[in-house]
């Protein structure tokens, strides 16, 4: 034991502050003590990994919108920022290069994404609708799947009134993430439903609620379908397109 | 109680699961383009972030500002097979924010518009956010915590409190709350599924 932890009541089982050191819920004291054993304990430091993942989490009911300004500041000093060089003990590099040749279709594909639609919200509904953590994962898995596939691309579409609709496709992977936002609100209690449509047939790929203005939707079978359709239909949609309001070619 | 088992291990993904994280590779290397489309995909937590721990939106924006520059200077120090390129930045930014109500000015502003050591209701945060699938989640698995391990895990990452302070916030023990802290963690990640 070192005197700095006698120094003050810190339980000699500094695994046990790992929680909190993951919630940054520490002093200055109590931290270096962590870090000190966390530089003899890999599985303290895997600990530590997983419980930060968790934390991290918290953030997400905090999202807020950011000032317009912010990015231009943030842009701006960065450019003027010189890089530190990557740490010497780093084990990522083979990691990294695997990254490497996808970044372009990646940033392609994000790039159409950005804003302020995040790629969870295709799975809102299936966390609504009760399914397990698992199933929802899952579908995250091949959101992102779709959005870092090789063969990504994009097709994207204004849509009358002013709002957007974005689709990323993959052709090898056969499914595609599909964005729309800024749609108006419709009068009468009618919503948007989203399809994907071949000749004459016509697939719906979901439902927005009365009111929703923007989706995302995880769309399997696109290498057979032609068009991406957006229809306005009565509360809760319906079997067959009453009126495509708006279509873009895949 | 002992309570320093191992836990088991999971690892990170280190695949192409983490469409930030290759951004964030990008930019390691310079790529002011990537670096802009990671601002696009994070400012909205890392900015909510801040404003939530330091409930000021000058300070927020600025702890925000500093947390993504450091981003764009140390990108090359992320290690993927540590956590996802979203944990790594917003560490960073807890961390600041964290720093920053801790400073002895800002907590008197922050106190002076928070009321002292007032708990935030939680709804107040979740009345902000658009309807996504981590809030649900986040909220049903908060909800399934005891009474003091979300006391515990709010006014630590929410509110920026040493484990210490929120003994004191909280009337119970030092090492209470220390070991509900860290079983509160335990208990979101697996509500969570965290760990992949």
């Amino acid at each position: 034991m070192t005197p700095r932890w006698r120094r003050r009541d810190l339980d000699p089982e500094v695994h046990t502050l790992i929680g909190a050191y993951a919630l940054d819920a520490l002093d200055a004291d109590d931290r270096r003590a962590v870090d000190h054993h966390l530089d003899s304990c890999p599985t303290c430091r895997a600990e530590l990994d997983e419980l930060r993942a968790t934390a991290t989490r918290l953030a997400d009911p905090t999202e807020a919108a950011p000032p317009a300004a912010l990015r231009d500041r943030v842009l701006g000093q960065a450019a003027r920022t010189a890089q530190q060089p990557p740490a010497a003990d780093t084990t990522s590099g083979r990691t990294s290069r695997r990254w490497g040749v996808r970044v372009a279709a990646v940033a392609a594909a994000l790039a159409v994404l950005a804003g302020a639609v995040g790629v969870t919200h295709a799975v809102d509904r299936s966390a609504q609708s009760g399914r397990t953590g698992a199933a929802v994962q899952a579908e995250r898995d091949r959101l992102s799947g779709v959005l870092s596939a090789p063969d990504a691309r994009v097709v994207a579409a204004r849509l009358p009134g002013g709002g957007q609709a974005n689709m990323v496709l993959s052709d090898a992977r056969d499914e595609g993430v599909a964005t729309v936002t800024g749609l108006r609100a419709l009068p009468g209690g009618h919503t948007y439903q989203l399809w994907l449509m071949s000749g004459g047939a016509a697939r719906s790929v979901g439902v927005l609620d009365v009111g929703q203005d923007r989706d995302t939707v995880l769309v399997h079978g696109v290498r057979r379908a032609g068009q991406f359709g957006i229809s306005t239909e009565p509360a809760g949609g319906s079997r067959t397109p009453s009126n495509v309001w708006a279509s873009m070619d895949l | 109680m002992r309570d320093s088992r191992p836990l088991p291990r999971r690892s990170p993904r280190s695949d192409g699961g983490d469409p930030l994280g290759a951004l964030l590779v990008a930019t390691a290397r310079g790529d002011e383009r990537a670096f802009g489309e990671l601002y696009d995909q994070v400012a909205g937590r890392v900015y909510g972030l801040a404003l939530r721990v330091v409930r000021d939106p000058a300070q927020a924006e600025e702890v925000a500002q500093e947390a993504l520059v450091e981003a764009w200077r140390s990108a090359a120090r992320y290690d993927p097979a540590r956590g996802t390129a979203a944990t790594w930045i917003l560490t960073l930014t807890h961390r600041r924010a964290v720093d920053r109500v801790r400073s002895a000015q800002a907590r008197t502003d922050r106190e002076h518009r928070a009321g002292a050591g007032e708990p935030v209701a939680y709804d107040d945060v979740t009345d902000q956010v658009a309807v996504r699938l981590e809030h649900q989640q986040v909220r049903r698995c908060l909800g399934r915590l005891t009474e003091l391990q979300r006391e515990s895990v709010r006014l630590a990452y929410y509110g920026g409190r040493t484990y210490r302070e929120v003994a004191r916030l909280l009337d119970a023990p030092v090492p209470t709350v220390k070991a509900r802290i860290r079983d509160a963690l335990i208990r979101l990640r697996d509500c969570l599924e965290v760990g992949r």
